[in-house]
């Protein structure tokens, strides 16, 4: 009886030591990192030259002189809010000027390609050059013209347009 | 007729019992008794034997941050295409008790992308490079959707290293503060 029952105990423990190995002994840590980023709104507008020049033409034959730069590329590049407008504008500083001889600004138009890019007619008021929405890199061009007259006096002409680009 | 006798033990002689039976059921209980002692004795010796195994081969594992929080800063993305978080490089402690069979692997998964309102960016434009004996040298990137090893070790001991985390820089971000959260796992087996 007794050797019966020493038998069995030895037996249940070895079973209780499989049991034990078998069980894993895997052990874990785990720790959480919190991560954090800022977009702050930015705009950067690049025009492919600084200055634009329409070359003396005769009138009956070339009534709109396009500018010799033709086409000008442009880069809008804006970080904004998702449903944030991205706008791009041009004003002129006034008509263009020789001495006291003027050209009204407003004989300056120009074309655009690319998405987001408009046409549309110097002034002196800003005017819309292309708008968009939320964040995003926007390429395409303008093209420039000057209507022609015979009733432009002879002379060397100048202005300057600024071109603004807003990402709010 | 044999005597009747009544045991102590609730074990009740039936009517017509003999003096036998009688010292026949004493034995058995007394054998009863005997083997649920023994019983007793082997369950409390193979608990033993199991506790000390496990206390023996069990495996620890350590982890700590030098850091809780990582920031990524606003940058032009024409001039700094990978933003470089703030607070690299991040110091990680690995620390491995147990037999030198241990087996420890470190590994790492977001809980979704960076978020900003209604606004997101992929957590895989997060990525890093680990220095340190064991850890993954990479670069490696964030992953939602699977853990991604960090390192892994054989043995026991501390193991120092440091992580330098990196952001991926565009125009298409919209603006805004995003976050999301990181779990490290240190498994060892």
């Amino acid at each position: 009886m007794r050797k019966v029952t020493a038998v069995w105990a030895v037996a249940v423990a070895c079973l209780a030591l499989v049991t034990a190995s078998a069980g894993g002994w895997a052990a874990t840590d785990q720790q959480t990192l919190t991560i954090n980023a800022t977009v702050s709104a930015k705009a950067k507008l690049t025009l492919g030259v600084a200055a634009i020049n329409f070359p003396d033409a005769d009138p009956d034959s070339v009534p709109s002189v396009a500018a010799t730069e033709n086409p000008v590329s442009v880069s809008v590049r804006a970080q904004a809010g998702s449903a944030s407008s991205v706008t791009l504008t041009a004003q002129a500083n006034g008509d263009l000027d020789s001495g006291t001889d003027t050209i009204d600004i407003t004989n300056v138009t120009w074309t655009a390609t690319g998405a987001g890019f408009v046409a549309g007619t110097m002034d002196t008021a800003a005017q819309p050059a292309g708008s968009w929405t939320g964040s995003g890199n926007h390429a395409g061009t303008f093209s420039y013209a000057l209507a022609n007259s015979w009733d432009y006096t002879a002379g060397s002409y100048s202005q300057t347009v600024v071109y603004t680009l807003t990402a709010p | 007729m044999g005597r009747q006798v009544w045991n102590n033990q609730n074990c009740q002689a039936g009517a017509g019992g003999t003096v036998a039976a009688q010292r026949a059921i004493k034995r058995g209980l007394a054998i009863g008794r005997a083997r649920a002692h023994s019983i007793l004795v082997a369950l409390s010796l193979s608990y033993s034997i199991a506790a000390l195994s496990g206390a023996a081969y069990a495996a620890s594992a350590r982890l700590d941050f030098g850091v809780s929080t990582l920031s990524f800063p606003s940058a032009d993305p024409d001039t700094v295409t990978t933003i470089n978080a703030v607070e690299n490089p991040v110091a990680v402690d690995v620390t491995i008790s147990g037999p030198d069979s241990t087996i420890s692997q470190l590994t790492v998964q977001a809980a979704g992308d960076l978020i900003s309102g209604p606004d997101q960016i992929a957590i895989d434009n997060v990525g890093w490079q680990g220095q340190g004996e064991g850890f993954v040298p990479g670069p490696a990137r964030l992953s939602k959707d699977e853990p991604r090893l960090v390192g892994q070790w054989v043995g026991r001991g501390t193991k120092q290293g440091s992580l330098r985390f990196g952001m991926d820089n565009s125009w298409d971000y919209a603006a805004g503060v995003y976050s999301q959260t990181v779990v490290y796992t240190l498994v060892a087996y």
